[in-house]
């Protein structure tokens, strides 16, 4: 470690390594997120009358936000609300468990497999492997947890590959010591550049040796030194990045904390500001896992603190407290993604928002709680990808599209053109 | 109808938490011969930091702020455990900082002071900031015109500041001193900021004549922090600055750590200068890795090693840079992070011994959840740990070593469920006052009781049933018992019969509960589960809803969960669950005795599908006790944990037979188990994979 004594005022410490590549984009930066909230919502008869406080009334241009929705008032004419999407891999799927079924194909639409371990290449990571073409990092993958210990299906939503579940970073401050280099903000110039070289040169030769180690292996643990392998060419990459000249101010390091309100905020901050110093394009947020059994004492209904289980109360029954309980919790979910929703409408980037040069998808693993299907998803679109999507509707389709079908379409948005996806894609779904 | 949602809510938890059946295999030699085959698998988080603790004597378990680990049984799955970029860059930085904290030479202790006219100097050189700078310089005067300028500085408001970015040379406490007063007419304020936050706020009043001393003390890594001297009065009034004599920056204070310097002196005892640079690197490293690798290290593995101090070299570091780096790359390498098992022929599923030293990581991993020492790798080059005599003498060797405390709080806290303690969060409305303290306590309890029956030999079975456990003057208190004082976990012999083994836990009760209430279908599964190793099936799908109109009122639980069993539909799981969960309904949602549910009489009499009645807690130990099942569900456990994969029955069940019938014969004490859990094929052979179907 070397020693500087008497330095002279290094840059503005807020200064972060922001490398672009010699040909990015100008102006069209188009980001893609993906967003998890368990155990479904509710659509239920009970005395007769349809119990539904997500789905919104009327079609087109000119409906009416629901009562879960009203968060996203002032972004009405940014997201579009889709009724009617169906995931018919989920279904076909052997786990027992509806919510792990969900939740392992939530971004991959395929049936999850194994023993819980075997899940598919999410969208995310689909587009990531495109997109990190123009960034330092080509996805982050970020969430809540509350660590009971989970097969791989209920507790990651992104996936590089069947085998390859990617962890989820659910401390702001750690995440943001890794984007912003933190712990390397007080170096000098000369320090970072060593430091640098030390560690490509170690990546290089562990790299070089591991290829020696997977050749000497049956073809099960090949797949899974892969993660290893592409977790150092990864990090290679990123470090072989050009340093850039462009100033990012990323503030002061978010401090621990134990309250998940604030850790949610938290993390939101983090990935605005990774997209908007451009530090990735890619990202997905999972709050907690499948079959979230959290409690929120902190929300009401009808005027008592939520003490309940949300996995227990997302089995309803139609009974009218636990309609209650779970609309109180949709609703703080929604100003959770409203927050997030009108930070990325705040950052201009050459005469246009963020938030309209992104393509964010918002769903769960299921519909209605009680029967665990997977066909009637909750989902939102938000975000403009630069003119290639028309928010601002409710679409409701009376014929099931799949899941994969959508997907195609948000990815073609964000420029991402593939012709199949998952395991039962036709064609892109038309969102008119 | 709180209480009708509740119900309707039992059937469908079950399904959602079960674990995993591996599908079946066949090989020549028929099932009993089929060791299994265990997946690739890293180091998950525990391991790793044992590892770090053993190999470098690194006590601050650096994995905890890794993301958590998948699980299936337990945490050490082959099959659940993967690595992705975002851990493969964890493991590379935490082997940076881990290498460096512990092999950094001892950092000469610095005293600096800075003169106040020299700082604002050294920041504004020729009188102006640099460019960029959110500084502005001013010039030396001080507050009262024609008072001749001392050698202090007065600081007029918040933007003009000092700053200092020091080079802290190792981590720990230091002391920073300011010395100031008050300038102007009115009471000066003074900020001491460390790399943007404050860590310190005061009034100055002292005199110019005779200034204060300030001193803060800080905690800091390794490394340039930036220091700042404020006066946070934004008016420009000139009547309030604060003047400042000098900065003073002393340390680290801390003790030094002999550990780390017997580490240091061990690792570094080749001497370069005599011995020569490539004699004493190859030496070094070679070392350190057959350490790290778990395997003595081949030339090309060496050479790559020896590359990294040849590296630093040409950079113009010295030597120690460059064996730390090849300390840092053998920590990053796939050898490190995986616990490899070579097959000779990959693919085939041909059983076949494991190497010794192959043999020696699963040993050690099993019972100490960490690397083998340099005794258990000799006994395994020297090629006899795959001898049965040998084997068994250095796992009574490992499991008599301290370390092995790894099989009470890695294996038995998983085995028990504790760590979905973590994110329990009883109501506080319901059960006010608790809280991290009393959590901590129920862990602890468990914790050191499960350790009393390895470390005393105990039977396995009196888990169920012992009269001894291990309270806090707060944990007995929350059961009632009195006498026990202070906060450190006390030995206890119970006199109570209403406490007295693993159901009577609070740690238990309070997992196998929901956050407002007790939940007597999770504690009935968690038994079924934990301890008889019967895991329901899931439910029907569409379980259908419970009729409405139920009146709950004046209604237990209980009484309201009858609906189940007289369901044919939801009876099959039910009549095993409910009455074992019932039973214990004594305990509320937080584990405290209830003799009443409110206003309601509590029923806990219950009774098996086998005809075996019981009532309350004491009388279902008893009967659990007697049940055949719990000694090969703890065998099951065990092995489970032991080789990293879910089990199958049909391969695995003639070894559960055999660890049963020995477990039995041998007083059920969980060391002969774990002996015998090593003496199996499952652990001292493997195969390739079969091809995965979905």
């Amino acid at each position: 470690m070397l020693r500087a004594s008497g330095v002279a005022l290094s840059l503005p410490f807020l200064e972060a390594m922001i490398p672009r590549t010699a040909h990015a984009q100008a102006g069209k930066a188009l980001r893609l997120v993906g967003w998890y909230l368990p155990n479904g919502y509710y659509r239920t008869t009970t005395g007769g009358a349809l119990k539904d406080d997500w789905t919104p009334s009327g079609t087109g241009t000119n409906y009416t936000l629901s009562p879960i929705l009203q968060p996203l008032l002032p972004f009405k004419s940014d997201v579009q609300v889709l009724t009617g999407i169906r995931n018919p891999p989920a279904e076909l799927s052997n786990i027992s468990c509806g919510h792990a079924r969900g939740t392992g194909s939530f971004l991959s639409c395929i049936s999850p497999g194994g023993a819980g371990t075997l899940g598919g290449l999410s969208m995310d990571q689909a587009a990531a492997a495109q997109l990190k073409q123009f960034t330092r990092y080509p996805s982050i993958e970020l969430g809540t947890d509350s660590d009971g210990g989970d097969v791989p299906i209920r507790s990651a939503i992104a996936w590089a590959d069947a085998n390859t579940p990617l962890a989820k970073e659910t401390r702001a401050g750690s995440l943001f010591d890794r984007l912003f280099a933190g712990p390397e903000a007080n170096l000098t110039m000369a320090e970072r550049q060593k430091r640098l070289f030390y560690r490509k040169s170690v990546l290089d030769s562990v790299l070089a040796s591991a290829n020696g180690l997977k050749a000497r292996l049956g073809s099960g643990d090949q797949q899974k030194l892969d993660g290893y392998l592409n977790g150092v060419r990864e990090l290679e990459q990123r470090l072989a990045a050009p340093a850039g000249t462009a100033a990012c101010m990323p503030g002061t390091r978010p401090p621990p904390t134990g309250d998940i309100r604030t850790q949610v905020k938290q993390l939101i901050d983090v990935m605005v500001l990774a997209f908007q110093c451009d530090v990735t394009r890619v990202s997905t947020f999972m709050f907690d896992r499948a079959g979230s059994d959290l409690a929120f004492p902190f929300l009401t209904a009808n005027g008592a603190p939520i003490n309940a289980g949300w996995h227990g109360t997302s089995h309803h029954h139609g009974v009218a407290s636990n309609l209650a309980q779970l609309k109180s919790i949709l609703i703080w979910q929604m100003e959770q993604f409203a927050y997030f929703l009108g930070k990325l409408k705040a950052i201009d980037e050459g005469g246009e928002s963020v938030l309209a040069k992104s393509c964010i998808f918002l769903s769960s693993e299921i519909g209605d709680g009680d029967l665990h299907e997977h066909k009637n998803l909750p989902v939102i679109i938000a975000g403009g990808a630069g003119g290639a999507l028309s928010p601002g509707k409710h679409l409701v389709f009376s014929n099931e599209p799949h899941k994969s079908d959508l997907f195609l379409t948000l990815l073609k948005s964000v420029g991402v053109n593939l012709t199949k996806f998952g395991a039962d894609s036709t064609t892109a779904l038309v969102l008119s | 109808m709180r209480a009708l949602a509740i119900i309707a809510s039992f059937a469908v938890l079950v399904s959602c938490e079960g674990t995993i059946q591996v599908p079946g295999t066949l090989i020549n030699g028929g099932p009993c011969a089929d060791p299994g085959h265990v997946t690739l698998r890293r180091l998950n988080r525990v391991e790793y930091n044992h590892t770090m603790r053993d190999l470098l004597g690194d006590t601050t378990s650096p994995a905890n702020t890794f993301p958590p680990d998948p699980s299936a049984s337990f945490d050490n799955n082959g099959d659940v455990l993967a690595m992705s970029a975002l851990l493969l860059e964890l493991y590379e930085s935490t082997a940076s900082r881990v290498v460096d904290a512990a092999l950094l030479p001892p950092a000469a202790p610095i005293s600096q002071r800075y003169d106040a006219r020299a700082l604002h100097a050294a920041m504004c050189p020729g009188g102006t900031a640099p460019p960029g700078s959110d500084y502005t310089c001013f010039g030396p005067v001080n507050s009262t015109a024609g008072t001749p300028p001392t050698a202090t500085l007065d600081i007029w408001e918040h933007d003009y500041y000092l700053d200092k970015l020091e080079a802290f040379p190792a981590d720990g406490d230091y002391l920073l001193s300011v010395r100031v007063f008050q300038a102007g007419a009115v009471v000066a304020k003074l900020n001491v900021l460390l790399d943007g936050k404050v860590v310190h706020q005061s009034d100055v009043t002292a005199a110019r004549a005779s200034p204060a001393t300030i001193t803060v003390p800080v905690t800091v890594a390794a490394g340039n922090h930036r220091i700042q001297i404020r006066n946070p009065n934004s008016a420009r009034a000139y009547d309030r600055d604060l003047g400042v004599d000098f900065l003073k920056v002393e340390g680290p204070n801390n003790p030094p750590n002999p550990a780390r310097e017997a580490l240091r002196t061990r690792t570094f005892a080749c001497n370069p200068v005599t011995e020569g640079e490539d004699v004493c690197a190859r030496k070094i490293l070679g070392e350190f890795a057959h350490r790290a690798y778990r395997r003595p290290v081949t030339e090309d593995e060496l050479d790559a090693l020896v590359a990294m101090v040849t590296l630093a070299k040409a950079q113009g570091d010295d030597f120690q840079t460059g064996i730390r780096l090849g300390f840092k790359r053998a920590l990053t390498s796939a050898e490190f992070l995986f616990k490899t098992e070579h097959d000779a022929e990959p693919d085939s599923v041909a059983a076949h011994p494991v190497s010794d030293v192959e043999l020696a990581t699963r040993l050690s991993y099993f019972l100490w959840a960490s690397t083998p020492d340099d005794e258990l790798l000799r006994a395994a080059e020297q090629g006899t740990l795959s001898d049965p005599a040998s084997l068994e003498i250095q796992a009574r060797r490992l499991l008599a070593d301290p370390r092995s405390d790894a099989l009470v709080e890695v294996f038995a806290a998983q085995w028990l469920k504790l760590r979905t303690l973590n994110p329990a969060s009883p109501a506080l409305d319901v059960y006010p006052g608790f809280d991290g303290a009393l959590k901590t306590a129920m862990r602890d309890e468990t914790l050191l009781f499960m350790r009393s029956f390895i470390r005393e030999d105990r039977s396995a079975l009196e888990l169920l049933d012992a009269r001894h456990t291990f309270l806090n003057e707060r944990l007995a208190g929350h059961y009632g018992i009195s006498g026990i004082t202070g906060p450190a976990m006390q030995r206890v012999e119970l006199t109570t019969p209403q406490r007295g083994g693993l159901l009577t836990h609070g740690s238990i009760l309070t997992l196998t509960s929901v956050p407002n209430r007790t939940s007597p279908v999770k504690r009935g599964k968690w038994v079924l589960d934990q301890l008889l190793c019967q895991e329901p099936p899931p439910p029907p799908p569409n379980v259908p809803g419970l009729p409405e109109g139920v009146d709950a009122t004046g209604k237990t639980l209980r009484q309201l969960a009858e609906a189940h069993r007289t369901n044919v539909a939801c009876s099959g799981c039910h009549v095993q669950m409910d009455p074992i969960g019932f039973s214990l309904e004594h305990f509320d949602g937080v584990g405290h005795w209830r003799d009443k549910d409110g206003t309601l009489t509590i029923d806990a009499t219950g009774g098996l599908p086998d005809g075996r009645t019981f009532d309350g807690a004491g009388e279902l130990s008893k009967v659990l006790k007697d049940d055949a099942r719990v000694p090969r569900c703890i065998s099951r456990k065990m092995l489970t944990y032991a080789i990293g994969r879910e089990l199958n029955n049909a391969t695995d069940g003639c070894a559960l037979d055999t660890l049963t019938e020995q477990m039995t014969k041998n007083g059920n004490r969980l060391t002969e188990l774990a002996l015998q859990v090593v003496k199996t094929r499952q652990f001292s052979q493997r195969r390739g994979a079969l091809p995965v179907t979905r």
